[in-house]
């Protein structure tokens, strides 16, 4: 390990930039990292070594040659692998699509690319952003870099486990209902699911329609910020996405919370569902914490919780089974065991049941939405869980239902989260900030000033053994 | 507002009746390949169902057009 392997993105393209070192090294870098180290960890399913290093070196040609470089300027990354690459092997982790080569770049794929970062290969996921983590697939899961033996969350499990190990400094995955910031939160990263129509999907295999978001994972808030940067604008390619004018994410990193009214949705981890007491713990402690350094911390309420998850699980079901409906005819031992079954929920469900969750949906959005009459931004719990082995489906498959994610799914906000502690296991603790739609600038404010306040993002996994 | 939940559903499923859906949703390989997981799916939709609450009032539809807006509405 050197210090690169931890070294901020927006640091390294700086040192790029300024010629105190190359893309090629840092590159380099990375790759020896990732060969140390995927081998405990399995976070990818492709590396493209001699692809990176090609287009580390132009963008070192660029530099060298006087030429203005993108906010990347040369740094790697990675994309869970349902992210279309042109020519690159897109799998989404199944047999499905084993042999599945692109023809066009993602919007999200083509914008880290324009930005002169360097892609160093594909993540593994759930099967298709769904299911859980499988030993019946063609690529094993991704671990834990914390403890190997434990789930790191998903479905952008590789994306959490390989910015957590220092293999990148940033990553891209989904969130449908909270697989984005899952890994994020299992791991101890930061993982931020803008607003819906934030982000391009285009190019993006779909899980539901209504609900999937591509969002940033990166270790830093200041390295998510401008990585949401990089990502944000509207695509007309994306019938969903939002053309409204992108804001400065960075602008009010250094602004702290003094003033800020924070609302805390305790009722989602202390009552609606228990979270173990670390948990709770843990994000009692970050709203003292916030209230430590300014902020007008209160507790608010909205509707139970399972209103909230429910209504977007008849969601994701209904529009994944339409997805996936002929495959699940024709070759449905082609998918491994966990997303079969869950893909497969959809089929069962009734127009009626599709068309009820959407009227309850535009409730309860405006029963979220009538909280931010009183608070500027809310935290809540994001798993209710501290992680648990991954060789216990058990287990993995009880507290996969147990968060608060999916309701920013549902209500199309945006929501990061990130750590706030550890479990006595040693393994993270996180928590959620969520804001106004188009409002993430001020979630990177609070996060920012919390980050700044405490140390735990000073940790690193253990060099696996 | 959301006013009532549902009475609940016939939550009992017997072979004839997984058959049938399985049938009727085109799923006959599925059936073939692992009929227990197929009964897994289908009693959580019939769960999802039982616990399904009933919107009222009326006005406002459609609602399942996503209404971003500029001033935090959605």
């Amino acid at each position: 390990m050197t210090a690169t392997h931890y070294t901020s993105w927006l640091d390294l393209a700086a040192e790029i930039r300024d010629g105190k070192t190359t893309s090629e090294a840092v590159v380099s870098a990375h790759l020896d990292r990732i060969a140390a180290v995927e081998p405990h960890l399995n976070a990818f399913i492709t590396v493209t070594a001699e692809a990176a290093l090609e287009q580390a070196r132009a963008v070192d040609r660029k530099i060298a040659a006087g030429e203005a470089v993108g906010a990347l300027a040369g740094v790697p990354y990675a994309l869970k692998d349902i992210i279309d690459t042109a020519g690159l092997l897109t799998t989404c982790h199944s047999a499905i699509r084993a042999d599945h080569v692109p023809d066009a770049d993602a919007n999200v794929a083509a914008r880290l690319a324009d930005a002169d970062g360097v892609l160093v290969g594909k993540l593994s996921t759930h099967e298709f952003a769904i299911g859980g983590p499988s030993f019946d697939l063609p690529w094993p899961p991704a671990r834990n870099p914390w403890n190997r033996n434990y789930f790191p969350g998903g479905s952008s499990s590789g994306s959490g486990s390989a910015v957590a190990a220092g293999m990148v400094p940033l990553a891209l995955g989904t969130d449908t209902a909270g697989s984005v910031r899952n890994p994020a939160s299992l791991c101890g990263i930061v993982g931020m699911k803008a607003t819906y129509g934030r982000v391009s999907r285009s190019g993006v295999f779909p899980l539901s329609f209504s609900l999937d978001h591509v969002g940033p994972m990166t270790r830093l808030v200041a390295e998510n910020a401008a990585a949401l940067q990089i990502l944000a604008g509207h695509d007309p390619a994306d019938p969903g996405s939002a053309a409204v004018p992108v804001d400065d994410f960075s602008r009010d990193l250094a602004a702290g919370v003094s003033g800020l009214r924070v609302g805390v949705l305790r009722h989602f981890y202390a009552e609606d569902i228990e979270a173990e007491a670390p948990v709770r713990d843990g994000i009692d402690a970050a709203a003292e914490q916030l209230a430590a350094i300014g902020a007008d911390v209160v507790e608010v309420r909205t509707r139970a919780l399972r209103e909230y998850v429910e209504c977007n699980r008849v969601l994701l079901t209904s529009e994944a089974f339409s997805v996936h409906e002929q495959w699940l005819q024709e070759r449905p031992a082609d998918y491994g065991a966990l997303a079969r079954e869950r893909l497969t929920v959809g089929a069962f469900l009734r127009a009626v049941d599709y068309v009820q969750a959407n009227r309850q949906k535009r409730h309860l959005c405006a029963e979220m939405n009538r909280l931010f009459d009183d608070v500027d931004v809310l935290i809540t719990a994001s798993s209710m869980d501290c992680t648990v082995r991954i060789d216990d489906p058990a287990e993995v498959t009880r507290t996969y239902q147990r968060q608060s994610r999916a309701p920013f799914n549902l209500t199309g906000l945006p929501a990061l989260s990130m750590p706030c502690g550890f479990d006595p296991n040693g393994l993270p603790l996180s928590f959620q900030i969520a804001a106004p739609a188009f409002c993430e600038a001020l979630i990177y404010r609070v996060a920012a000033a919390y980050e700044a306040a405490t140390a735990w993002h000073h940790e690193h996994p253990p060099e696996p053994q | 507002m959301i006013c009532r939940a549902l009475a609940s559903g016939q939550m009992m499923m017997d072979d004839a009746e997984l058959e049938r859906a399985a049938r009727e949703a085109g799923l006959e390989r599925y059936l073939e390949h692992d009929r227990e997981s197929l009964a897994r799916a289908f009693q959580a939709a019939r769960g999802y169902q039982s616990r399904r609450l009933v919107v009222a009032p009326l006005g406002g539809e459609p609602s399942h057009v996503f209404r971003a807006r500029e001033d935090g509405e959605s």
